[in-house]
């Protein structure tokens, strides 16, 4: 399938301090690419690269198959963006500044405005001022902005940051949609970890300018550790049981017990029956799987709430 | 060509839903009102015309100027202008083109002002030879003023706001204020259009030739700077 989006060793730094270090990405048409990194880490840099606003300091960036460089109006337009807090002139309203956009854009106003607020659930709020908007308002105005000319790429820098959970569904489901029905590919930034495992279709992780992994949702299903976790009325005892047993086993804070062991969480009935057998009484037998936050500390080299 | 046209009818727009136009021109219908104590029509006009040589033109402008280009900074809206698909030479253009027209919109309704508060007022030795001379002496000293402005705009994307620019003309109006009426005053290109005013008269210290030049020189680096900046640099 088509590339849509590819760079090549991208490379930007500033005096002697690399920000991005040779960075390789290609994302493929109608995928929803997840680009998962600390603050500092590089991912505005190459969403600004990506954008033609940066000019790398070594390496390609190339959209559509064309190498991208400022200008390039037949690239603009296929190309919606949000980088970071959306701004918008704050003294006019959410109609004027979208008026604008489109205007800019050589679309029919204000067809392609009524459609774009519609779609956003922003028609309520189309006579108010930008200045005057919540920060979730703010967010859709600058969404609103970067799909009026329904682009064929879409560059997402954290945005569903500032939503309510019912927004963030909702632009969740919109570009699932957006990447499903209409083949739009997403490149999107962001820090709500878990949010970008419901959405992404595959994930890069950066850390320090470097890309350390990149893993399709499914590759993440199967790699992430799962441990199986025990709740009984005596801890103890069903400590001794297991390991007498030959589990592995660990005493978490909350006075569960989790056992890694493969067998132990694709057999917990085993455990179960062994725990009954002993006659300790069970309070809670789950298996849990590691999540996306605690997965990404541990590729980036740090546990959680402790520094390298 | 199309793509041009509709960036600049947009920066029209923008500058028309702009306070600091209404605010400026307000400012300036305000001073001329204060002037309206003149004996007579060419005395009324006289001074309105040195009005626009000097505080009007190097301050008012020069804050439109500034405006118009800082407000995208200090609204953080550039980076939506830079991504479009229209060069950033054609949005520099459109920018200085929106500043053009309402500059000269704001000097035509002031001077329509002025003629108005004269008939009010009923100032005597009114004729239409004077309307048309000192009509078409302030808007060449505007056009002066406008090649002037041209650096504020280059000021404004490196300062990245429109304080600094502000700032700027400002400093210019007192370095006019101060050596305008000095033989430096003709190398100074921020006195040129105060001296130009009084080439009428009697002027100690005349314009030359190379006092245009350097007007039209100092418009062209600001233009070609400004375009070349948002061309060239890096945009954070």
């Amino acid at each position: 399938m088509e590339d849509i989006i590819r760079t090549v060793n991208l490379t930007k730094q500033y005096g002697n301090k690399v920000i991005v270090d040779r960075v390789s990405i290609s994302v493929k048409k109608g995928e929803i690419y997840g680009f998962l990194g600390l603050n500092g880490a590089g991912k505005t840099t190459t969403i600004r690269a990506l954008l033609g606003m940066s000019k790398p300091s070594s390496g390609e960036v190339y959209l559509f198959g064309q190498q991208w460089t400022n200008g390039n109006s037949d690239l603009s337009r296929r190309v919606g963006y949000m980088v970071e807090v959306p701004y918008a002139y704050p003294r006019f309203t959410v109609r004027e500044n979208l008026n604008l956009m489109a205007r800019l854009r050589g679309l029919p106003v204000p067809r392609a405005v009524d459609d774009i607020m519609e779609q956003l659930k922003l028609a309520e709020y189309a006579e108010n001022k930008a200045k005057d908007l919540s920060l979730g308002n703010a967010q859709k105005l600058g969404l609103a902005k970067a799909l009026i000319h329904k682009p064929d790429v879409l560059i997402l820098d954290e945005p569903t940051n500032a939503l309510d959970p019912a927004g963030i569904v909702e632009i969740r489901e919109m570009l699932k949609t957006l990447a499903s029905k209409h083949g739009v590919t997403v490149f999107i930034s962001s820090h709500i970890l878990e949010e970008m495992s419901k959405l992404a279709s595959r994930i890069g992780i950066i850390h320090k300018g470097v890309l350390l992994e990149e893993l399709t949702t499914k590759d993440f299903e199967t790699i992430r550790r799962k441990q199986l976790m025990i709740g009984t009325k005596d801890a103890r005892k069903a400590q001794a049981i297991l390991s007498d047993s030959g589990y592995a086993v660990h005493s978490t804070s909350n006075n569960c017990l989790a056992l890694p062991d493969d067998h132990a969480v694709k057999h917990p009935e085993h455990i179960a029956r062994l725990l009954a057998h002993y006659e300790v009484p069970l309070t809670m037998l789950k298996v849990e799987e590691e999540n996306l936050e605690r997965y990404f500390l541990k590729v980036i080299g740090m546990e959680e709430g402790k520094t390298e | 060509m199309r793509r041009l046209l509709t960036a600049c009818s947009v920066e029209i727009y923008k500058l028309r839903r702009s306070f600091v136009l209404w605010g400026t021109l307000l400012f300036i219908m305000f001073i001329i009102t204060l002037f309206l104590g003149q004996p007579d029509w060419p005395s009324f006009f006289e001074k309105i015309a040195f009005l626009y040589a000097s505080v009007f033109g190097l301050m008012g402008f020069g804050l439109i100027t500034s405006w118009t280009f800082g407000r995208e900074y200090s609204d953080r809206t550039l980076k939506d202008l830079l991504i479009l698909p229209i060069s950033r030479g054609n949005i520099a253009i459109a920018k200085y083109n929106a500043i053009v027209f309402w500059c000269f919109v704001m000097m035509l309704i002031s001077f329509a002002y002025a003629v108005i508060l004269g008939f009010v007022f009923g100032l005597p030795g009114f004729s239409f030879a004077s309307v048309q001379h000192y009509l078409f002496l302030i808007l060449t000293i505007g056009a002066l003023h406008l090649l002037i402005s041209a650096p504020l705009a280059l000021l404004a994307c490196i300062s990245r706001g429109y304080l600094v620019p502000i700032g700027f003309a400002f400093t210019t109006l007192m370095l006019a204020l101060v050596f305008g009426s000095t033989a430096i005053g003709t190398y100074l290109p921020w006195s040129v259009p105060a001296l130009h005013l009084q080439e009428s008269g009697v002027a100690s210290f005349p314009l030359a030739g190379i006092s245009y030049f350097l007007v039209f020189l100092i418009g062209l680096v600001g233009f070609i700077g400004t375009v070349k900046w948002l061309q060239n640099r890096e945009q954070r």
